[in-house]
């Protein structure tokens, strides 16, 4: 049976200026399966955020097919990426974004509160989650009075209250200090594992890299697995 | 999404924490300003609409109660018109019918003279508890029993420099059988001096018997009719006409205090269509200010918004949450608007006396320190043309639908940004960090 969550056939890139058309995808072909944890590494600017924007929902290809979790993105409709980026994937990203008026608990609770409606379900879903990642004491903490390495755990909680199949991290050390680094690999890994979620990380840390069972390079628009 | 999340977002982005300074951020406090914008430009929208109700109320339920009446029966010829009194009298409905003589006049006394409507009435009209309600009596007494007995209104009485007791001469003209005109000077004694609380007509009114109003007067220029009142004119501008209809003898037409006067009502309402107009027009531009902030909101959130874009929020999410709060900042600035319209309503004639007082004291301090003579008083709205004290009559069905236009257009005002911010790409707001 074929349990692949993310499949990519062909896909390619373009970017559209005055100057000059700039084909970043050229033809990326990738298959992962429920479970998996892959890693994709390359030089700045080869397209590896660009692939994750794809595959998240967040843009679109110019040409080829990607679907995730089931759904067919190439086509499908804002209503439709909606729901998918809502149930199907977690994002973590290199920078936090988390919302800054509210707290390490709201922004967890975010995403399932988005979802159900239910706002005391959500919380008793991002509780455990705040609880895993350490964060049990600062539940009522604003992200500006959180540490760099704090915030970054809360996207990571965030990206896992709705047990989505999928938690797409770029770079999500990227702005950290080398222990905080640790710790949020630790936990993106351990977490993903835990719940059997599909791990595609974006990075340029190499111990980060081999960390995945499943390695990629992207260079020159092409993805060679290793 | 459901309601409850869009709310929890919507008054976090709107309302929000202060950051760590303690400060709100830039869009924060355009935010406050549209909704202050708002308020304040309810206020004098809300005030204006007050006075001008008030001051129109107060214009026409004098003119109606003290000069046309509720309706007037007007004969054809010479008709009956103690017959039709005594008919109009007994309809249903009617709470009081008077014969009336209207001519003009000049009334000299202590050397001055002054054009005057004569107003040959009966003693019950000017007894009337309708009628006194609007008749102040000055000095003196509100009584015509004998038939030189007459009532001055208060700006005349000013003119003439009358008092109760005083005689005055009235001089009329008569046309005799050869058509040569042949003045006629009466002598009248002042019982009281009256006063509408409005000078258009204190100027010029002069009360006399109706009987020997028909002895002195002029007939080829005098109108004579049967004044009618009847239930609340306001309510029902015909009830009167109506109430009579049918019971008065033959020679008569009946018109409703709206036809009488119709050009001076319908001056007065078009004077309030126009100022509310132009109120109207900074509760537009300050709508306009809502747009803007929350433009300035969505500019300065886009990072925000592309976050809740890919946590699931779908641009209609974006959309409502923007132009909710829209609508929820237009119904907070409405409702402190109309708090702080119906308090300087409420308190209109005290902030207008105050006022008054202050620019008084200005004006005599400028004059004493330039040497000069204090100038007259000064007057923010001169009773020569409007009432002495505004009546306070608060329109609260119209504030209602004020208040609910206000959301309306916040609402309005706020789709352009609802719909920037549901457009806005993941993408472009990631980027806008």
């Amino acid at each position: 049976m074929n349990d692949d969550v993310i499949v990519c056939d062909g896909v390619r890139k373009t970017f559209h200026s005055a100057a000059e058309d700039l084909e970043i995808l050229r033809g990326i072909d990738l298959r992962l399966s429920s479970g998996d944890c892959a890693s994709i590494t390359g030089p700045s600017g080869c397209g590896k955020s660009t692939l994750l924007s794809i595959l998240g929902g967040l843009d679109s290809p110019s040409t080829g097919r990607v679907m995730v979790g089931g759904i067919e993105l190439s086509d499908a409709r804002e209503d439709e990426l909606s729901t998918f980026r809502a149930r199907v994937v977690g994002f973590v990203f290199q920078f936090h974004y988390l919302l800054k008026d509210f707290t390490a608990l709201e922004n967890t609770m975010l995403p399932a509160f988005m979802a159900s409606g239910d706002r005391r379900d959500a919380e008793a879903r991002a509780l455990p989650l705040l609880e895993a990642v350490g964060l049990g004491d600062r539940l009522h903490h604003v992200p500006s009075m959180l540490s760099g390495g704090e915030r970054q755990r809360v996207a990571i909680a965030r990206a896992l209250i709705n047990a989505p199949a999928i938690v797409l991290a770029d770079e999500p050390t990227g702005n950290l200090d080398r222990a905080s680094a640790g710790i949020v690999e630790e936990l993106l890994f351990q977490m993903a594992a835990t719940t059997n979620t599909t791990l595609l990380v974006v990075t340029h840390d190499q111990g980060m890299a081999e960390r995945a069972g499943r390695r990629f390079m992207l260079r020159d628009g092409v993805l060679l697995e290793s | 999404m459901k309601g409850a999340p869009i709310l929890f977002v919507a008054s976090r982005f709107f309302a929000g924490r202060r950051n760590a300074a303690g400060t709100r951020d830039q869009a924060r406090k355009a935010l406050v300003g549209a909704v202050l914008s708002i308020a304040l430009s309810l206020v004098p929208l809300i005030t204006v609409m007050q006075v001008a109700d008030g001051m129109i109320r107060g214009i026409t339920a004098r003119y109606v109660e003290l000069g046309t009446y509720h309706a007037q029966a007007v004969p054809y010829a010479s008709a009956d018109l103690v017959g039709a009194r005594d008919a109009a009298r007994n309809a249903p409905g009617v709470t009081g019918a008077w014969i009336e003589r209207q001519s003009v006049g000049v009334v000299f006394a202590h050397g001055a003279r002054e054009g005057a409507i004569i107003r040959g009435v009966e003693q019950g009209f000017v007894t009337d508890p309708s009628t006194l309600e609007y008749l102040r009596v000055v000095s003196g007494a509100a009584t015509i029993e004998k038939p030189y007995d007459a009532l001055v209104g208060s700006a005349m009485a000013r003119k003439l420099s009358l008092n109760a007791g005083d005689t005055v001469n009235l001089i009329t003209i008569r046309r005799n059988q050869s058509g040569v005109m042949i003045p006629r000077v009466s002598i009248l004694t002042v019982r009281g001096v009256v006063s509408a609380g409005y000078r258009d007509l204190d100027a010029q009114w002069l009360f006399m018997r109706q009987e020997t109003a028909a002895r002195l007067l002029p007939p080829e220029n005098t109108r004579s009719f049967v004044g009618i009142k009847a239930a609340d004119p306001f309510k029902a501008p015909a009830a009167a006409r109506d109430a009579v209809s049918g019971h008065l003898p033959p020679g008569f037409s009946v018109y409703q205090w709206k036809d009488i006067q119709r050009n001076l009502f319908e001056s007065l309402a078009s004077t309030r269509t126009m100022l509310l107009l132009i109120m109207a027009i900074t509760v537009a531009v300050a709508a306009v200010n809502v747009s803007s902030a929350l433009t300035t909101l969505v500019l300065e959130r886009g990072q925000e918004i592309a976050v809740m874009k890919s946590l699931g929020a779908s641009p209609a999410d974006l959309a409502r949450i923007f132009s909710l709060g829209g609508a929820a900042l237009g119904a907070l600035g409405a409702v402190l608007g109309a708090a702080g319209g119906l308090l300087v309503s409420v308190r209109i004639n005290q902030i207008l006396a105050g006022l008054e007082r202050i620019l008084n004291m200005l004006r005599d301090l400028s004059a004493r320190l330039s040497g000069g003579l204090s100038p007259a008083q000064y007057r923010i709205l001169d009773p020569a043309y409007y009432l002495e004290t505004i009546p306070v009559h608060i329109p609260f069905a119209e504030i209602a639908v004020v208040v609910i236009a206000a959301v309306g257009l916040s609402f309005v005002a706020a789709l352009g940004p609802a719909r920037r911010a549901a457009a806005l790409s993941p993408l472009d707001g990631f980027r806008k960090r």
